[in-house]
């Protein structure tokens, strides 16, 4: 079965056409990479997966289960986590309550039993914090689980994120720009941390990522998005010599010269070297 | 109005702790460097609130003897000045401020000193033995239940213990009953302390400012005790509205309607426009509708819906991990009881209720069983102000920030503006008049309102307790997460409907409490005067200058913004002003109000457990 089949949805803001009739199917415990140049609709397809927009046509499945007009917390619920382009912590909160929040779908402890502190409440406020030590060391942010979420280091927050992602128990975790703002050695990390994923918990792992090398080296399968619509899907090879991709980041033939100028600017730093190869 | 809604959104934004904690590891290292000034420093802050005790009893009239202490061999009558505060200060009765309110002051201090002492207290301070340690914490709670004693029994005009005659035992006995059985608890607690020696500071401090704080009003006099109890309401109602504003974020702006709600339902309740201070009343028909409705009506839900859990159906807890996301996933309204399941019960329950009251008056046991209308309506006002706050928070469900407030800034107005002019039931402008006192009705009135300060403070104590736990909870967790970013909080899993009507529940029926004990001691009524928007912009200050989330900042803030103005009626006219410069100034200086809380530190424990975990 796969874990996430996309029918083509559509998305449209007013009169713009964000995402058009884009599908997709994710196998199960595979690591899905979604690129496209800037403004293609990565983040308002993620968005639609995750919830937080509503498509006006098309389905989304997860493991066989019509998620599509679901509340974000349902989408939770039922094992789709994600992390964001710009770290979204909750301020005002430990690190170690920030993970504590994201069990909140994977605990029974209601108000009453909040008060009552019944004997099977303490236990599971006893679990819930083994566990949530757990997923601080598995990150690798053993020993500053009381510090504020906010004064971590913009990795360690990144981390951080992906940890509350964890602790929800999902099946599948959406990754937007899991290395935005990195170096190359933490990117390398980055990538064996995504490997380690999907090998030791045996998530599907779907990303958006801007850094080609990276999306060549760890994806199983890539999805490429254009104007919204999907332009190409297949394995990194397939997708590296497609000539449509080829012509979405570089323009085609004919339209090359007048626009040379500005083909740096639509590209980040990171691909360079990979414009070479294409 | 929208600038202090900003202001409120502005603290909540910057409550970051972290600089507070920076101050206090400086100030740890710094105790390491020059040690015996330090442990002085220290010390003086742990013992600041026994010297502003001392200095409080000492400066009232005392009766010198009479009591089980009759030792110091003086005539009967005489009193005793330690300190004159009317000839040190050359006070008369016109002057501002009168040795009565220097006194007051001074007790409002000791609270403060009390609050910053227990969170001076350190952890690793075991270098006594034990033996000097468990004798410590044995002659703070000995000299306070012997001081008392020695208060509580004292005879004549000055006995203040209430008079009862109960198995024919007279007020004095059982008043030293209950102190016996104070200091068998406090026996076991200082035992239970002790088990744990780096609790010590903390146990030692404890004791002791409880201790204070239950002593220091039984030297007041009516005046003191009045302005005390309503500092204490206004704390129980900052806690109510610390949990909507301070941890779930919502602005609401019409929170004295809850308090409304709960001071009526008192008045209701009780026999209006009697002369005799009834504190028995037979409840009427609306009475048992009411009961009814709102207290076993949910309590029955409350009770069917965790039964249901308990049974096993609903147990979402202690899933395994490797199973199906999806089976281990049904959504929470699968796991209630079925709708036929729960109107059965509460048919059930309702028709026990009229079976146990035909039975009663079939009996001619009714007239013995007759309810105290403080009980009914301490239950009642509590549901009938969380209900409130549920039907408030239905329709601002979708709502944010400004929207929010003038929302709710609406809802106030209209329960304020029922209250005025709804004259055939709440009385209109000339209020709800002659309410009776939770006590007997030969009570003299000093012993009434004492009476029903310490029923206050004890309210207090439970709320806190309730709030503190749930602060820690999942349900807390999931406020403050809400409070961060909505959206966010509502794609990690969290039910915002849910989160945000428990949190105007919850913090209503505190406030429906509140209310409740305002009216409760007002023999002479309530009035619509006593809730306006005034009183709403004055509880979301006081939570806002204390620390939102805060509950010590919301004692700090209740003293200082509720006491502190009532001492100094002479300046009433400055007040308003004196009440916008310390907003303007607090949130310059402390954005993150008077006194913050860091949130608790887990990691220690969360290590324990885990480590522990993994070696089974």
């Amino acid at each position: 079965m796969n874990a996430l089949d996309v029918q083509s949805i559509t998305k449209v803001f007013g009169g713009l056409v964000a995402v058009s009739e884009a599908s997709m199917a994710i196998p199960d415990r595979a690591i899905a990479s979604l690129i496209g140049p800037n403004g293609a609709g990565k983040t308002t397809f993620f968005n639609c997966v995750s919830g937080f927009y509503k498509p006006e046509r098309g389905k989304i499945i997860a493991y066989g289960r019509n998620i599509q007009g679901l509340r974000t917390d349902q989408i939770m619920a039922l094992g789709i986590a994600r992390t964001y382009q710009n770290i979204h912590l909750f301020s005002g909160m430990t690190v170690l309550e920030n993970i504590l929040a994201g069990m909140h779908s994977r605990r029974a402890m209601g108000p009453l039993g909040a008060l009552a502190r019944h004997r099977s409440n303490r236990d599971e406020a006893r679990n819930v914090l083994a566990n949530a030590y757990h997923w601080l060391e598995y990150v690798g942010l053993a020993g500053q689980g009381d510090q504020f979420a906010t004064n971590l280091s913009y990795g360690s927050q990144r981390r951080l994120e992906i940890a509350r992602a964890l602790a929800s128990e999902p099946r599948i975790l959406l990754l937007d720009e899991p290395t935005a703002g990195m170096n190359p050695q933490e990117k390398q990390t980055m990538i064996d941390f995504i490997r380690r994923l999907r090998d030791e918990l045996g998530l599907t792992i779907f990303l958006i990522e801007h850094d080609m090398g990276l999306v060549m080296n760890v994806s199983d399968q890539i999805t490429v998005l254009d104007y919204g619509r999907v332009i190409a899907e297949g394995t990194p090879t397939e997708v590296k010599n497609n000539p449509r991709v080829i012509e979405a980041y570089l323009g085609s033939q004919a339209e090359q010269e007048p626009h040379a100028a500005e083909i740096p600017d639509d590209l980040p730093q990171d691909e360079q070297p990979q414009k070479e190869t294409v | 109005m929208l600038t202090l809604g900003g202001a409120a959104q502005k603290a909540a934004e910057r409550a970051d702790f972290a600089r507070w904690r920076q101050t206090s590891a400086n100030l740890l290292k710094q105790l390491k460097l020059d040690y015996p000034l330090a442990e002085l420093r220290h010390w003086t802050v742990l013992l600041l609130p026994l010297f502003l005790f001392l200095l409080f009893w000492s400066s009232v009239s005392q009766p010198v003897s009479g009591g089980i202490f009759d030792t110091l061999g003086t005539e009967s009558g005489a009193e005793l000045h330690l300190v004159d505060l009317n000839s040190t200060f050359n006070l008369t009765s016109s002057s501002l401020v009168n040795a009565r309110s220097l006194q007051l002051i001074l007790a409002f201090s000791m609270v403060i000193a009390g609050i910053f002492a227990v969170q001076g207290t350190r952890q690793n301070f075991s270098r006594y033995p034990y033996v000097l340690r468990v004798g410590l914490i044995y002659l703070f709670i000995l000299i306070w239940l012997g001081v008392a004693a020695w208060r509580v029994t004292l005879s004549d005009e000055q006995f203040i213990a209430p008079s009862i005659d109960f198995l024919g035992w007279e007020s004095q006995e059982w008043s030293i009953v209950a102190l016996i059985c104070i200091a068998l608890g406090m026996f076991f607690y200082g035992l239970l302390s002790n088990r744990n020696p780096r609790n010590f500071e903390f146990s030692l401090v404890l004791i002791m400012v409880s201790g204070l704080v239950m002593l220091a009003p039984l030297n007041m006099d009516q005046y003191q005790t009045n302005v005390s109890t309503l500092v204490a309401v206004w704390i129980m109602f900052g806690l109510g509205m610390n949990i909507v504003v301070g941890y779930a974020g919502l602005l609401d702006l019409g929170y004295v309607a809850f308090l409304a709600i709960g001071a009526y339902t008192y008045a209701f309740l009780s026999p209006i426009n009697t002369q005799a201070k009834l504190n028995r009343t037979e409840l009427n028909d609306l009475g048992w509708a009411i009961y009814i409705g709102l207290v076993v009506v949910p309590l029955v839900v409350f009770g069917a819906s965790l039964a249901w859990h308990r049974l096993g159906r609903g147990n979402t807890s202690n899933r395994p991990a490797a199973t199906s996301a999806l089976k281990r996933l049904a959504p929470l309204w699968k796991n209630q009881p079925p709708l036929l399941v729960t109107l059965a019960l509460i048919g059930v329950a309702v028709g026990a209720t009229f079976l146990v009251r035909a039975v009663l008056e079939a009996s001619g046991q009714l007239e013995v069983w007759q309810f105290s209308p403080f009980l009914v309506s301490l239950f009642v006002a509590m549901f009938a102000a969380a209900f409130a706050g549920f039907v408030l928070g239905v329709p601002v469900l979708r709502l944010r920030g400004d929207y929010l407030a003038i929302v709710t800034l609406g809802f106030g107005e209209i329960i304020s503006l029922s209250l005025r002019n709804l004259s055939n039931i709440t009385g209109g402008p000339s209020g709800a008049v002659r309410l009776p006192q939770p006590v007997a009705d030969d009570t003299p009135a000093l012993t009434a309102s004492l009476a029903v300060l310490y029923l206050n403070v004890v309210f207090i104590l439970l709320i806190i307790l309730l709030a503190n736990r749930l602060r820690n909870s999942r349900i807390g967790l999931a406020w403050l997460a809400m409070r961060s970013d909505e959206d966010i909080a509502q794609s990690m899993g969290i039910n915002l409907v849910n989160a945000k009507l428990l949190a105007f529940s919850i913090g209503a029926g505190f406030a429906g409490v509140a209310g409740m004990l305002l009216a409760a001691n007002q023999p002479g009524g309530i009035f619509p005067e006593s809730f306006t928007l005034q009183q709403s912009i004055n509880v979301l200050a006081l939570v806002i200058i204390g620390g939102m989330g805060s509950i010590p900042g919301v004692i700090i803030g209740a003293i200082v913004l509720v006491g502190l103005p009532e001492i100094l009626r002479p300046v009433q006219e400055y007040r308003i002003m004196a009440f916008g410069l310390l907003l303007v100034v607090t949130m310059v200086v402390r954005p993150s109000g008077l006194l913050p809380t860091p949130p608790p530190a887990l990691e220690a424990e969360a290590q324990n457990l885990y480590q522990s975990r993994r070696e089974e």
